[in-house]
């Protein structure tokens, strides 16, 4: 891995720039507000944070899922490969999705049709972007689900999504999202909806599946514990920009923006135990109705007046780490360590 | 399980606590199975004390907080309140009692009427306990102002708040009527991680202000192992381990609860984690074997997992496991 | 970076985006569907159509006359002038012309179609009523005590209270009265005394379960949707005594049906959210629970089949008067008005044609008004709850 972490040629997913606003109303919501992250081969790759920050609807944006009215692709650009993906048609958006870029999301029990069976959903998964016998088909479909650890994957097959626990049909959709060999899997917390003995069975499900087919990874979650364990390298998202990026020990050891060392101050365990715990004051901004500057000022520990007015420009650490908050990075050359 | 050797004056011990419901088949809906969703379960919450009670879904801790405030029937065992046998208590008879053990629901959105504003759903308990309309603005705002909210909202209406302002309005509300007692079902679970540590923080300064007991109910062993004195661990409807909170997590004797454990991703990389292989997920259709509920997924059942009755041991004070096997290696 | 201080719980929070009543909220969302506002304007109208119709055309000397005869103008088309040699002075329109021209009496059209819309409001209005009344009575009750048993003794005190007000009704005010009374006292008693103990035969008898309140009140739907309802208002309205009340009271009864359906839908529901178990769980009222707490989120389906009911029930009334079933004249209703000038349809077209139009136009309205409600209503309304 490149320590320097700059634009190589492996890069296979470039987001830059991106805006996605939402119209409500008379109301202008800034869901995605000039994000910009990138995802090279073979890598997993966290997108963190709470709910609101923007990063489902980037996501979304990446393989063209964004309603647009209300919704609207206001400026950036997202790279695929070498191809513009915002610039593409809903004809060529459809040749990338399922077939390089892939998609997980996080409701088992809604992402799959009731009324159809486990095979002819994954069935439908494989013939819409490669032609096969009925046979052919059937077989590759329960390959797919012995790959993803589905125990009796032949009878599974013929089974309908009621009939199957949480966890395995979250893995009836991680087999589909492979069915084509992507090249990327977007995965949107598709663990939150699961109890935490079946979430440890499906992390190390992915992480073997990306070890043996060598896919990139874009993991989206609000679960610090998870990013610690699947991520390689970490964006942390706030209110609609990303606020600090690097790699993953990196930015748990030593981050450098309040917003990441106060998630993780936050965190209970029971080592914290008999102590108080850090919580940051006041709530996430609405997208429509943002602070002005840097918006995690009105809760910042460290804000000063430039914080209200200017928007703060990504601070460079070295080795790939950035951080969006100039105040730490003054204090940074008096070097104070970081201690939770 | 063997009484629990606290000092006298639990505000709530629950022993032997059952709730089966019946599995219908056939045209004339006959009885062929029941779903064992609480199978003898034991509680014991002190003075300002907290209680976890921690298991994954479908294993009956929801049940449980709902057979404790009679909001469903119970089918066995008993309920006490401060000494006073509340299981057979009608509705009449529960009335008064209903103020002193209150509930804080998992989920803020459902939690507080659409049509209602603030000031009439707190107002709700208020009225309970008699109280006139013109005390209500000052009971309010000392309400409000004690989980951290200003007065002046009183007048919204719930979907003005986000999830954890309405969090807060919800224990404003049960704390309106002065309970003892406040049963938390996952009270954290549905809101961000930042907002946690807000309400964990003000349930802790409630109770110690108040002087509350909690019966804390989640599926997070983070929170539980921070914020509680004694621990709970439920499987499919039965306790397979209790104990203080720092033993039962320093040393769980329990195999499920070393799985628990031991899939909880913490955020520390580097201390590269080897999860534990679990065989096939928990078929909850089956009805459960004999003798340990647990021996189908635990990695060291024997045969006389099913065959020896399913007892509690032992294992260090105030801590009990259900496992003969990990007792005996463990037990001093 | 040093330990963090101590963070105050009080952490005054207050909802940035600007206060918002739901109903502006509503009102935001009501207002892109233009039919619909069309609809409502049209809705406002008519209510104020119809008032000062009342007014003006009520007492013994109104302002505008609707039965005053004339054989003389008998037959005028709309904007005719009167042949005021021929008149008196009293029987001069209003405004120097008659709007609507004048029926085969000489009768100023416009006056008795103002004099019909009050008794098509009216009729509308409190029809519904009834039938919302008792919709959300039954509904609210099959929907909250659905699996509760009723039990013989239920059946028995049901039965009482029924003969009891069945009998008032029709003229034997004193032992109706008294059953009911009686009925009432007894289940009092019984309650006091044998709800739960008792252990006689007849005690037991009595506590027997039959079934459930769900399925009862579900069946009574059924049963009352197997009667063709118009036909089943008509056989009523023609064995009653001829009056608007009854009239009204008959359409209530038979169009309750729908509503019951919808409340029952949504009582069962919303009694699973958090809230209504809050409420139980703090010790609220049964009664009160279902009243304050619930039934406000249960009404949106209600207003909406409100409004389109109100609609059919000026479509029923105006059938049953066309076919002579409805207000007897000389009152005159829209139906009335109708019926009276089939006969000279192609004399006289606007006999036929005015009222027709108004029918039309009032009952499109309401439609498109209930409709506008229920875009609004339902949808946005889920996905807050």
């Amino acid at each position: 891995m490149d320590p320097a972490g700059g634009n190589r040629n492996d890069t296979l997913l470039s987001v830059r720039d991106l805006c996605v606003y939402f119209r409500t109303g008379d109301a202008l919501a800034r869901a995605v507000d000039g994000v910009g992250y990138e995802i090279r081969n073979h890598e997993t790759v966290c997108l963190v944070g709470e709910s609101g920050c923007g990063k489902t609807v980037s996501a979304l944006s990446i393989l063209g899922l964004i309603p647009q009215p209300p919704g609207e692709i206001a400026g950036g650009a997202i790279g695929f490969d070498g191809l513009d993906l915002l610039g593409l048609d809903e004809a060529g958006l459809q040749q990338i999705r399922g077939k390089r870029i892939a998609m997980v999301f996080q409701e088992p029990l809604t992402s799959l049709n009731p009324v159809f069976t486990i095979g002819d959903q994954i069935g439908e998964a494989i013939k819409v972007h490669r032609n096969g016998s009925d046979q052919a088909v059937r077989q590759r479909g329960i390959r797919l689900l012995k790959d993803v650890g589905i125990p009796s994957a032949e009878e599974r097959f013929d089974a309908y999504p009621h009939q199957l626990s949480g966890g395995q049909r979250q893995r009836v959709m991680i087999a589909m999202a492979l069915s084509c060999d992507p090249d990327l899997i977007i995965a949107d917390e598709p663990t939150t909806a699961l109890d935490v003995t079946v979430q440890a069975q499906i992390l190390k499900l992915f992480k073997s599946l990306q070890q043996h087919r060598g896919m990139a990874v874009l993991y989206i979650t609000h679960d610090l514990g998870v990013v610690a364990h699947v991520a390689d390298r970490v964006y942390v998202m706030y209110a609609g920009i990303i606020v600090e990026q690097g790699f993953t020990d990196v930015i748990f050891h030593d981050p450098r923006h309040p917003y990441t060392q106060a998630l993780l101050a936050s965190l209970p365990t029971r080592l914290k135990r008999g102590k108080r715990l850090y919580s940051i004051p006041g709530s996430v901004p609405n997208p429509a109705y943002k602070p002005s500057g840097c918006p995690f000022h009105p809760r910042c520990r460290h804000a000063v007046q430039s914080c209200r007015n200017d928007f703060p420009d990504l601070c460079d650490y070295g080795s790939g780490h950035l951080a969006r908050c100039p105040v730490l990075f003054e204090e940074k050359t008096k070097n104070v360590p970081w201690s939770r | 399980m063997e009484p629990i050797t606290q000092k006298n004056g639990a505000v709530l011990h629950v022993e032997g606590l059952k709730k089966y419901f019946p599995i219908r088949k056939g045209f004339l809906q006959r009885v062929v199975d029941w779903v064992k969703a609480v199978d003898g379960v034991d509680v014991w919450v002190g003075p300002r004390q907290t209680l976890g009670l921690v298991g994954e879904s479908g294993c009956g801790k929801t049940t449980v907080a709902r057979l404790i405030l009679r909001l469903l029937e119970k089918d066995a065992g008993s309920i006490r309140y401060k000494g006073n046998e509340i299981g057979g208590f009608t509705d009449r008879q529960m009335k008064p009692l209903r103020k002193e053990i209150q509930v804080v629901f998992q989920d803020p959105y459902g939690s507080l009427n659409p049509r209602m504003t603030i000031a009439q759903s707190i107002g709700e308990g208020l009225r309970i306990l008699g109280i006139g309309k013109s005390q209500w603005p000052d009971r309010l705002e000392t309400l409000l102002r004690g989980v951290g909210m200003s007065p002046d909202i009183a007048d919204r209406y719930p979907h003005e708040f986000s999830g954890g302002q309405r969090q807060r309005i919800g224990i404003a509300r049960a704390l309106s009527v002065e309970p003892s007692l406040v049963i938390c079902d996952e009270p954290i679970s549905a809101l961000d991680v930042s907002i946690q540590a807000q309400i964990i923080n003000l349930l802790k300064d409630l109770q110690d202000r108040l002087g509350l007991s909690y019966l804390f109910i989640s599926h997070d062993l983070n929170v539980v192992g921070y914020l509680c004195n004694t621990v709970s661990v439920m499987y499919r409807g039965r306790i397979v381990e209790h104990g203080p909170a720092e033993a039962l997590f320093d040393a769980p004797a329990h195999p499920y609860t070393r799985n628990l454990l031991a899939a909880i991703p913490e955020p520390e990389p580097g201390k590269k984690k080897d999860w534990p292989s679990i065989p096939e997920e928990a078929d909850t259709g089956l009805s459960p074997p004999a003798g340990c509920g647990y021996q189908r997924q635990c990695p060291h059942a024997e045969d006389r997992c099913e065959s020896e009755p399913d007892r509690f041991v032992r294992v260090g004070k105030d801590h009990q496991v259900r496992c003969w096997k990990t007792a005996g290696k463990d037990s001093r | 970076m040093e330990e963090h201080p101590a963070e105050q719980t009080v952490v005054l929070d207050a909802p940035t985006a600007p206060k918002r009543t739901r109903f502006q909220e509503f009102w935001l969302l009501f207002r892109e569907n233009r039919l619909a506002i069309a609809g409502m304007c049209i809705f406002f109208l008519f209510f104020l159509v119809a008032l000062t119709g009342l007014v003006l055309t009520s007492g013994n000397r109104p302002v505008l006359n609707p039965s005053l005869v004339r054989l003389e103008e008998k037959l005028r088309p709309p904007l005719a002038r009167p042949n005021l040699t021929s008149l008196r002075p009293g029987e001069v329109p209003l405004l120097g012309v008659y709007l609507f021209g004048t029926d085969d009496l000489g009768r100023d059209v416009f006056a008795r179609m103002l004099q019909g819309a009050w008794v098509s409001l009216t009729v509308g209005f409190v029809a519904v009523g009834i039938s919302v009344l008792v919709g959300i009575f039954m509904g609210g009750i099959a929907g909250y005590f659905g699996h509760s048993p009723v039990r013989i003794v239920h059946l028995l005190l049901a039965g009482l209270i029924l003969a009891g007000g069945g009998l008032a009704a029709s003229g034997g005010w004193r032992i109706g009265a008294f059953l009911t009374a009686a009925a009432g006292v007894l289940a009092v008693w019984l309650k006091r005394r044998y709800a739960h103990r008792g252990s006689a035969p007849w005690t037991i008898a009595l506590r027997a379960k039959t079934f459930n309140v769900d399925t009862l009140i579900m069946r009574l739907v059924d049963i009352m949707l197997c009667f063709p309802s118009f036909f089943l208002i008509l056989t009523v309205v023609a064995l009653l005594p001829a009056s608007i009340y009854n009239i009204m009271i008959v359409i209530g009864l038979t169009s309750w049906m729908g509503t019951t359906r919808f409340v029952r839908a949504e009582f069962l529901s919303l009694r699973e959210q958090d809230f209504v178990l809050a409420a139980r769980a703090l010790g609220v009222d049964t009664l009160r629970i279902i009243f304050r707490h619930m039934m406000p989120n249960a009404v949106a389906p209600v207003l909406v089949s409100a409004t389109i009911g109100i609609a059919g029930a000026i479509l029923t009334e105006a059938g049953l008067s066309f076919l002579g079933f409805g207000v007897p004249p000389p009152h005159a209703t829209w139906g009335n008005i109708l019926s009276d000038g089939k006969q000279f349809i192609f004399d006289a077209p606007w006999l036929t044609f005015i009222p027709g139009v108004a029918i039309l136009i009032v009952v499109l309205s309401f439609n498109l008004f209930g409709e506008g409600l229920r875009d609004v209503l339902n949808p946005k309304l889920r996905e807050r709850h």
